[in-house]
């Protein structure tokens, strides 16, 4: 992760320079993204919550005095968003899930809509698998805690001691947490990783 | 190395958290121990599972997304606020110090000099007070008659 570029951008950002600003946001949208479906399991929570993160990073930028490293706020920042929408606080809004069936028939109004960006979700064999959706559920079984900390390390590959700066816990916490997350998704999964063994 | 221990180091190893000389310890008794290669090989494929079941873009379209929300962010502060402030960036410099020197004086005065002073006792509640306590107190600790006198400005 170039730190360096991080603050360039950021500086230009507090200057007014919106290109920056698009720059900044290509970079880590993916990254942001992953972590919040990693944490709330739907692609449409997501997609608001992400787009509210990179909002909230552009009005409050200013009070990011780079004494930490940008990607530590931004993730701090992604984590309480998370958490708050987890908890509640966010608007509700009606929605429709697209497995749930439209007519008489039992027709999933998923299956009628056209598919979003294909080329971008090349992955999606594996997110509509039945192995992705348990994998899914098992994640968003695990306590807050161990599963913002198992989802943190898988999907950014931060140190542990970058991971404690996020989080707010030392060091051996962050370590406990994912022995114990993964012991906990092993147990969840055992049918389905002995099935992948034998293969 | 046994495998009780082996296994509580394989997420550091799978995360390469650990000191180089352990690693090679954690390696040695993976080539000899399958039941604990099994384990370490169900955390990696976890890893690799929570990879491709997570991680995603969020589309070419989520800059044009985020930039229309801070648009709309920006319309629905109030307006009065930015004319207030603009108001207030076109005062010079001097007057503006002046208006905020004024504003502190009136809030020292209005808040704080009130319960510096100590509060004093009109001469008409202390008269009341002073035939009061002539009735109630025995005629030593009554209050001398010059005191009256002297603060009704007759003495």
């Amino acid at each position: 992760m170039a730190s360096a570029s991080d603050t360039v951008l950021v500086n230009r950002i507090k200057s007014g320079d919106e290109k920056s600003f698009q720059e900044l946001v290509n970079k880590y949208q993916a990254r942001v993204y992953s972590i919040i479906l990693g944490m709330v399991q739907d692609r449409n929570d997501a997609d608001d919550i992400a787009q509210e993160v990179f909002v909230r990073v552009y009005r409050f930028l200013h009070t990011f005095k780079g004494k930490s490293q940008f990607y530590t706020w931004l993730y701090r920042i992604t984590m309480n968003m998370c958490i708050n929408a987890k908890n509640g606080h966010r608007r509700e809004k009606p929605s429709v899930s697209l497995s749930e069936p439209i007519d008489d028939r039992g027709t999933p109004l998923g299956s009628l809509l056209p598919s979003q960006d294909p080329l971008h979700r090349p992955l999606d064999n594996l997110k509509n698998t039945e192995l992705g959706g348990q994998l899914q559920e098992a994640i968003d079984s695990l306590p807050s805690d161990l599963k913002k900390t198992f989802v943190l390390r898988e999907i950014d590959d931060l140190s542990y001691r970058e991971m404690s700066h996020v989080l707010g816990c030392p060091q051996g916490t962050v370590k406990s947490r994912l022995f114990r997350a993964r012991e906990e998704l092993k147990q969840k999964l055992s049918p389905y990783l002995d099935s992948l063994e034998e293969k | 190395m046994r495998c009780k221990q082996a296994r509580r180091y394989l997420s550091e190893y799978l995360d390469q958290e650990l000191p180089s000389r352990l690693c090679r310890r954690i390696e040695n008794h993976l080539e000899v121990c399958a039941d604990c290669a099994r384990e370490y090989l169900k955390l990696k494929a976890i890893r690799t599972l929570t990879r491709n079941v997570l991680i995603e873009d969020p589309g070419p379209h989520f800059y044009s997304q985020v930039s229309s929300r801070l648009r709309e962010n920006r319309a629905t502060r109030p307006a009065q606020r930015r004319r207030l402030l603009g108001a207030w960036s076109l005062i010079p410099m001097p007057a503006k110090a002046l208006v905020t020197a004024g504003l502190v004086c009136l809030l020292f005065f209005v808040l704080v000099y009130p319960h510096l002073v100590t509060p004093t006792l009109s001469i008409e509640d202390f008269q009341q007070e002073y035939v009061r306590s002539r009735d109630v107190l025995p005629w030593g600790e009554q209050p001398s008659a010059t005191i009256i006198s002297f603060h009704s400005g007759r003495g």
